[in-house]
């Protein structure tokens, strides 16, 4: 990092302090509130995606939110959290570029007040309920710096009622691997074809590289969930998709597989406008989609062969009760 | 004009960038600017109204301006002649506060970030960590409204501190300061190319063409311009039109994207 802006509020944290004896030589700028940095209007994703800042912060108000109604992989009572803003990667589809101003990443050190919400809304119910953490970031990319999910593992540990997903492209699994697994939590991967993996998913991982990550986190006894999604749209769609799910399928063990979700390449209205002001130089940009409502998506009989193609293909490998679409209705 | 813009208070600050750019007067509806093929020199006078309406008619003048680097000199506690960044520029007035997104620490690795703090008359309570001018703040406040936070930077040099004061500061120290600055402003003058600006002239002037041809509303004239764009991208050739009016032009253009297949095919990546 070569810029660190610090809320004044948290300067003397632990967690800000450790963090910033990574960084020796990072030009520090002390703030007031994030946003003041992180959500100014006059500000260029495309740009600052080639350099971004960290921003430290503390986060206050609603931590812990409900996801979408077709969010789940069959809990009742779902949530997600980010105790990040933004994400290392930079891959095209990601509607990240068009809901957030700025690129920089933020990090919410107060980590214990997640855990607190957590506890409190698991509680309120009598059905386990689940947590989705990597819904505004990649869960596991900036461990080595945040240790996130160590500590998060550690409070999940103690309220068994509750579920955590992990949802990452990253290989940085140590944190994982260096302790026994427990039981309610489920670290799921994006894939992609390594074609597109390549071309669309900038800095993240190879598919081989993630795969082999599944494997051994399965040997290691953590449940995993395999996310196809987003489904991106090709002229040689079955042969890249049909390869990469025997790929996938052939190296793990699909019964111990907790939940695979497909999921097709969708924006907001909103998010899709800003983003091809930034990026019109995107194939997967340009490529046709259509405004439905107050979303973008791939024409829909495109979308519908897309998602009953790998459907079919999924079915044929794994069990109906491993298999969650994530379409919304 | 598509250039990024030098801007300093006063004429010792501006000397060495007008002998390194060979730059050439002239004067654009009262303004006097400073110009050469890759980029532009505003003098704005001292003090921060007059860098904030000079800044603000220039824009005014020149809306495509691609980015605008302050430089001039400053008071600091810090060594005479030391090179600073603005990481925060404070109007001490207002308080109101602006966050240049800096460049990478590998193209300015020697310099410091501080809070460049603009005042009304010159400040001598230097302080660790601030830096006093008298003109950021007026420039950020006309230009930071057209420009992203990528694209307006600010760069000072120490001309005072506590054992040096403002009024030992000669002509030929300003000189100097500003002529060590030049590999500096220069790697920010770089680092301010927009990457998509062809590709968003060539739309442009291609949309501009074809709406002096055929008559297309205005809500066509965005359609043609993004489908336009498209084709660049899919294609990497503008269209051809078809049609004589613009709802069939639209049309044939529309389908003819929806025919171009996306594809991913890589050589470099094997079938397993």
């Amino acid at each position: 990092m070569d810029t660190i802006y610090i809320e004044e509020q948290i300067s003397e944290h632990p967690r800000t302090l450790a963090i910033l004896k990574r960084y020796p030589k990072a030009r520090l700028v002390s703030i007031d509130r994030y946003n003041e940095v992180f959500n100014n209007a006059s500000q260029n994703f495309r740009k600052q995606k080639q350099n971004p800042a960290l921003i430290l912060a503390k986060k206050e108000g609603e931590r812990v939110l409900p996801t979408p109604d077709q969010y789940h992989i069959g809990g009742q009572h779902n949530y997600y959290f980010s105790h990040m803003l933004n994400c290392i990667y930079d891959c095209r589809y990601c509607f990240l570029q068009g809901m957030y101003r700025s690129a920089n990443y933020v990090v919410f050190v107060n980590y214990e007040d997640f855990f607190a919400d957590i506890e409190t809304i698991t509680a309120q119910h009598k059905k386990p309920s689940w947590y989705f953490s990597g819904y505004d970031c990649d869960s596991l990319a900036l461990e080595p710096i945040t240790q996130f999910v160590e500590q998060c593992l550690d409070a999940f540990s103690e309220i068994p009622q509750a579920w955590l997903e992990l949802r990452t492209k990253s290989t940085q699994i140590r944190p994982l691997l260096n302790r026994e697994a427990i039981d309610n939590c489920v670290v799921a991967f994006s894939l992609s074809p390594e074609e597109i993996v390549q071309a669309e998913e900038h800095k993240t991982a190879s598919l081989e590289k993630r795969i082999n990550a599944l494997q051994q986190l399965q040997a290691h006894g953590w449940k995993i969930g395999l996310r196809f999604d987003p489904l991106i749209q090709a002229s040689e769609f079955e042969r890249l998709y049909g390869r990469m799910f025997e790929q996938v399928l052939s190296a793990i063990d699909i019964e111990a597989v907790h939940s695979v979700s497909l999921g097709p390449f969708r924006l907001p209205r909103d998010f899709h406008k800003k983003m091809i002001k930034l990026y019109p130089d995107s194939k997967l940009l340009s490529a046709q989609l259509e405004y439905n409502g107050t979303h973008v998506s791939y024409p829909e009989s495109t979308e519908k062969a897309m998602i009953d193609w790998c459907e079919a293909t999924l079915l044929s490998r794994i069990s109906s009760e491993q298999y969650f679409p994530c379409v919304s209705s | 004009m598509n250039l990024p813009c030098i801007v300093t208070a006063l004429p010792a600050e501006s000397r060495p960038f007008f002998e390194h750019f060979k730059l050439q007067g002239r004067e654009l509806n009262g303004l006097q600017l400073y110009s050469c093929e890759r980029c532009l020199l505003l003098q704005t006078g001292v003090g921060k109204l007059a860098a904030a309406s000079k800044m603000a008619a220039l824009l005014q003048e020149c809306p495509d301006i691609t980015g605008v680097v302050n430089i001039g000199i400053a008071g600091a506690d810090a060594p005479i002649g030391t090179q600073l960044v603005a990481g925060c520029v404070e109007d001490a007035g207002s308080g109101k506060r602006w966050f240049p997104h800096l460049p990478p620490l590998r193209a300015l690795p020697d310099l410091k970030s501080v809070v460049v703090q603009t005042h009304d008359k010159p400040e001598t309570q230097y302080k660790n960590g601030i830096a006093f001018d008298m003109e950021a703040a007026g420039i950020f406040s006309a230009a930071r409204g057209k420009l992203d936070s990528s694209s307006v930077q600010c760069i000072k040099v120490v001309s005072d501190n506590h054992s040096s004061l403002v009024s030992a500061i000669d002509k030929s120290q300003v000189f100097n300061w500003m002529a060590s600055c030049i590999p500096v402003v220069d790697i920010m003058i770089d680092l301010m190319a927009d990457p998509i600006r062809d590709q968003v002239r060539q739309v442009d002037e291609f949309t501009e063409s074809a709406a002096q041809k055929v008559h297309f509303t205005v809500t066509q004239l965005h359609q043609l311009h993004r489908m336009t764009t498209q084709h660049l991208t899919l294609c990497s050739s503008l269209p051809t039109l078809y049609g004589s009016d613009a709802k069939s032009i639209l049309q044939r253009l529309k389908d003819e994207l929806a025919a171009t297949p996306l594809s991913y095919t890589n050589p470099m990546v094997k079938d397993a």
